[in-house]
């Protein structure tokens, strides 16, 4: 008996042993500092703890634990895998800071992620990839180009920026938005801020995209891809190469592109004509690293010709942009600024358009003329970034200052030989100053808030400089108004609470302006082809201005994942075409607009490899002054996705489904009413040979004919395309 | 009234159908070597011991003429000052003769010179009486003879019957932007007498006939005096524009006429 008592105290002893044995024990430190984190939160399937004043935990191991959730507030949450066996020493997991997102990034990268669940892994061009942002819809106006409009205020409002840089379209037709001139392999993602929460990259009022582009790598000596495609609603092909070379210090990425697209076709119907283009794009950077510094240096050009614009009178016959930059980066971990960036940059557009491919004997608005249009921004910048990071807290200063100089003319040469020549500026010669200053500081409260607050000042001043632009807006505002000055103040607060460690509530407020563009001040004899009224320019346009609630909850385990937005956005001294007389309208204020509407999307994982996805968007505008909805509003905007990801292959299936859209505007433009579509996709993407990547998709399966709300002219979208892609990475 | 920005282009071109030049470069006479006010000489002439010297635009067209009266002594050469100087356009039609609209002389101070406008109705050939009276009883007469060649002066025949002359005073060498544009309207009593008409409401309206649009930000002209209407035209591009211009008296149109202009 002895014996036996004896045995099971052994056994008991070895058992306790044992179970000491399946602890887990590490500590959470912040990756920069090397600080210890307390009250960070560890998860491992059903055991969870927080680590203590020096960011030490013990957790329990189970048989079948596999990932090790850790997240903290003011921190990017980490997943480490970890094993059922016990291990000797400690688990080190460092966190990194983290300033609260409000943006929605959409990668964009090379190694394209099929995983993300927004399919821009599959999206070709740069606006498709816009597209599929939930809140964000493309003006279009021909296959190319198409203008973003983030959650009801269109590209004209949006402040576009390529890395921060400050780039305008030359086009006074908005046919070159900034998005015209890059291309995807120039992009390592984009960064779409919606509302004015987000105001260290310009004014924002709909919200702020911001391109940011690939930078050269110094991982592997030598690396890059190739792939070429072929798209069959537009015999579209492209090819696409970028090179990146790295030795010790230095790196060098290069990329070039090629695109070229005949007529499209939109569904069942025959291609719409004059609607082709063909464009190249290259890319040179090279960075340099020193000890603590970084200089980056780079070019990115790109040139397009012969862009057909079948909504629109004119057609482009050569874009070409130049954008240089130098920039610098020194890094100091261990002291309390902790990073600072300047970059100086200087950018140029020029834009030619004419109609000498139409029929201009049968256009109604001036028949029996060609007229040639030319465009031109030149813009200079200097951006500087600061970023200080305290203990629970981060704080970034950013200076931004450019100057634009943007001029605009048109020739008008009659058929008829006794009918002298016309001519008029457009934009005349335009010069603006606009200097910047942000703040933004980020701060975690308890250990379940964070706290935002980003303020912005802005002074800026313009005028027009040649003579004859002069006189054509003296005759109506008088040459004392010409120039102008304008002071700013903008603030927007976030507070974001974490609750159960997978859910987080956030609240933004935000007030903030944004300053007339140079169109809007200056802008002479634009024909709008929407309400075929010409407009006009007013220099005395006071800044527009913006009241803005959001409430986010987003909600995140594992491979689920909801997120749901509302928001409400009250507009003053909003800018419109008001009627002038007979055929003109000027820009002018008016008062009381609101914006409001939510976007969800959620994800499911359906079975280990099928995942199911869903997003809705909806906008409701209403001018009160007009007493009637504001225009270029899209309507519900749903998608379904049902994706299929093994390591070698997958596909997924979406459908998008766009309500109809009944509330247009008749006083401030002319729209009509567009109806609801739905349409169906299937992707798949096939690693068939080690490093190269077969993609075939189709899109619009049913060939279904159907055009956008914000298309001009009802532009129809294109039809049934089979898409083929190969992508070889060395 | 309103004069015509000298144009060197103008200056140094001839026009085919102008007025016969009579070279004068008196240094003491009205026009100055530098020819600013883009006037040249239509002559001279000397009565009862004072010269009369005519000076007027050098592309003389029909419509509102803006001529000057020199008048100085000719033994001592001193201006005469206070002096009252008229001129009377007249044209011989063969089987009998007509005056046209012209205003009393305005001594300028600043120029030394009397501002003695005209109207002439049509194109042609036109004598000018050119009278003054001194106040110490001096007075005399001389004539003139110009030719007049097309210009900004259309006769019309309102629908109260009665005979209307529109002249358009300025923009005669339009640019872009908003500028004054002035005309004048005068009536017929008779061969000799052609008051200004005051009573008038004018209105304009200026398009591009090409374009299919006109401009906006006019201003309709307003009666200043003597027949003058004075109001803004806006051109917003260079080019062929109309200048509609409808004489009304309440709501009733009596009259129209358009001009066409060319803007640099």
């Amino acid at each position: 008996m002895k014996l036996f008592y004896l045995i099971c105290i052994l056994i008991l002893i070895g058992g306790l042993s044992f179970a000491e044995g399946r602890l887990l024990r590490g500590r959470v430190t912040d990756a920069e500092s090397g600080h210890g984190l307390v009250s960070a939160f560890i998860a491992l399937e059903k055991n969870a703890t927080t680590s203590d004043s020096l960011g030490f935990f013990t957790l329990e191991l189970s048989t079948q634990a596999r990932l090790l959730n850790v997240s903290l507030v003011g921190y990017e949450p980490a997943v480490v895998a970890v094993g059922s066996m016990p291990i000797d020493g400690l688990i080190d997991i460092r966190l990194q800071r983290r300033i609260m997102v409000v943006s929605d990034a959409v990668l964009i990268s090379a190694k394209r992620n099929y995983s993300d669940s927004q399919f821009s892994a599959y999206s070709e061009t740069v606006p498709t990839a816009l597209r599929t942002v939930k809140g964000l819809a493309m003006v279009r106006r021909g296959s190319f180009a198409e203008d973003p409009s983030l959650r009801g205020v269109d590209g004209s409002k949006l402040g576009v920026t390529i890395d921060g840089m400050k780039i305008f379209g030359a086009c006074t037709d908005r046919m070159d938005p900034v998005n015209s001139y890059v291309e995807r392999e120039n992009l390592a993602r984009l960064e779409v801020s919606k509302g004015a929460f987000d105001l260290n990259r310009g004014q924002a009022i709909g919200g702020t995209i911001n391109l940011v582009t690939d930078r050269p790598s110094f991982a592997r000596r030598i690396s890059g891809y190739s792939e070429v495609g072929y798209e069959s609603v537009a015999d579209y092909r492209y090819g696409r190469s970028v090179l990146n070379i790295a030795r010790d210090d230095l790196a060098l990425r290069g990329s070039f592109s090629f695109r070229q697209a005949d007529d499209f076709r939109p569904g069942r119907r025959a291609p719409i004509e004059n609607s082709a283009y063909a464009k190249y794009n290259f890319k040179v950077d090279v960075s340099k690293k020193y000890v603590g510094h970084q200089l980056d240096v780079g070019v990115l050009s790109d040139r397009a010709w012969d862009i057909g614009y079948p909504a629109l009178l004119m057609d482009t016959s050569k874009a070409r942009s130049h954008l240089y930059h130098v920039g610098h980066v020194w890094k100091r971990p261990q002291s309390a600024l902790h990073m600072l960036r300047t970059k100086l940059y200087f950018s140029r557009v020029d834009h030619w358009m004419d109609d000498m491919e139409r029929d201009v004997g049968q256009r109604e608005v001036m028949p029996d003329m060609h007229m040639p249009m030319y465009g031109q921004t030149h813009t200079g910048g200097l951006i500087a970034n600061a970023l200080f990071l305290g203990a629970d807290s981060t704080l970034e200063l950013v200076v931004d200052w450019y100057h634009l100089r943007s001029f605009a003319d048109m020739e008008m040469t009659s058929k008829l030989p006794e009918v002298p020549d016309m001519y008029l500026l457009n934009l005349g010669d335009v010069r603006r100053d606009h200097f910047a200053g942000a703040v933004n500081y980020n701060r975690a409260v308890f250990s379940t808030v964070e706290w935002r607050l980003n303020m912005r000042f802005d002074l800026a001043r313009h005028d027009i400089h040649d003579p004859l632009g002069r006189n054509q807006l003296a005759a109506t505002w008088g040459y004392g108004e010409l120039a102008q000055r304008y002071a700013t103040l903008s603030a927007s607060t976030a507070v974001a609470y974490m609750l159960n460690n997978a859910a987080e509530i956030r609240l933004s407020v935000a007030s903030s302006a944004r300053l007339p563009t140079q169109i809007e001040s200056y802008g002479f004899y634009l024909y709008n082809p929407t309400d075929g009224y010409f407009y006009m320019g007013n220099p005395t346009l006071r800044p527009e201005r913006s009241r803005q609630v959001e409430l986010a909850i987003r909600y995140g385990k594992e491979r689920r994942r909801l997120s749901v937005s509302c928001y409400y956005n009250q507009l003053g001294n909003y800018i419109v075409g008001v009627g002038s007389g007979s055929v003109f309208k000027h820009y002018d204020h008016s008062d009381r607009a609101v914006i409001y509407g939510f976007e969800l999307e959620g994800e499911w994982p359906v079975t280990e490899h099928v995942m199911l996805h869903l997003q809705t968007s909806y906008t409701h505008g209403h001018s009160a002054d007009f007493a009637e909805p504001l225009p270029a509003i899209a309507p519900l905007d749903s998608r379904i996705g049902l994706r299929y990801e093994r390591s070698q292959y997958g596909a997924a299936l979406g459908m998008r489904r766009v309500g109809e859209q009944t509330r247009i505007a008749s006083q401030t433009t002319l729209e009509d009413s567009t109806p609801a579509f739905a349409t169906y996709d299937i992707y798949a993407h096939w690693r068939f040979i080690e490093k190269t990547n077969l993609t075939i998709a189709v899109e619009n399966v049913a060939d279904r004919f159907y055009h956008e709300h914000l298309s001009i002219a009802n532009l129809p979208s294109p039809g049934r395309n089979v898409r083929m892609a190969l992508h070889r990475e060395f | 009234m309103s004069l015509r920005k000298p144009n060197l282009k103008a200056v140094i071109l001839t026009c085919a159908l102008s007025v016969v030049l009579l070279a004068c470069s008196d240094e003491n006479g009205i026009v100055n070597p530098d020819n600013e006010l883009g006037l040249i000489s239509l002559g001279t002439s000397q009565v009862n011991g004072v010269r009369i010297e005519l000076a007027g635009p050098e592309q003389m067209g029909a419509g509102y003429s803006p001529l000057k009266v020199k008048l100085t002594e000719a033994a001592s050469g001193r201006p005469l000052s206070a002096a009252q100087v008229t001129v009377v356009p007249m044209m011989n039609m063969g089987d009998h003769s007509h005056s046209a609209p012209s205003e009393p002389g305005l001594y300028d101070v600043d120029t030394g010179v009397y501002d003695n406008p005209v109207v002439f109705l049509m194109p042609g050939t036109w004598v000018l009486e050119v009278s003054y009276a001194t106040n110490d009883g001096k007075e005399g007469m001389a004539t003139f003879t110009v030719d007049v060649g097309q210009g900004h002066c259309v006769t019309l025949i309102g629908d109260d019957e009665e005979r209307y002359f529109l002249s358009l005073v300025a923009p005669l060498d339009p640019s872009v932007g908003k500028q004054d544009i002035e005309f004048t309207v005068h009536g017929r009593e008779s061969m000799m007498s052609f008051p200004p008409i005051e009573d008038f409401t004018v209105e304009i309206e200026p398009s591009m006939p090409a374009m299919g649009h006109g401009s906006p930000d006019n201003e309709q002209p307003v009666h200043q005096s003597d027949g003058h209407y004075v109001g803004k035209v806006n051109f917003i591009m260079t080019g062929a524009w109309r200048v509609d211009v409808r004489l009304k008296r309440g709501e009733q149109v009596v009259a129209q006429a358009a001009f066409d202009l060319l803007v640099k």
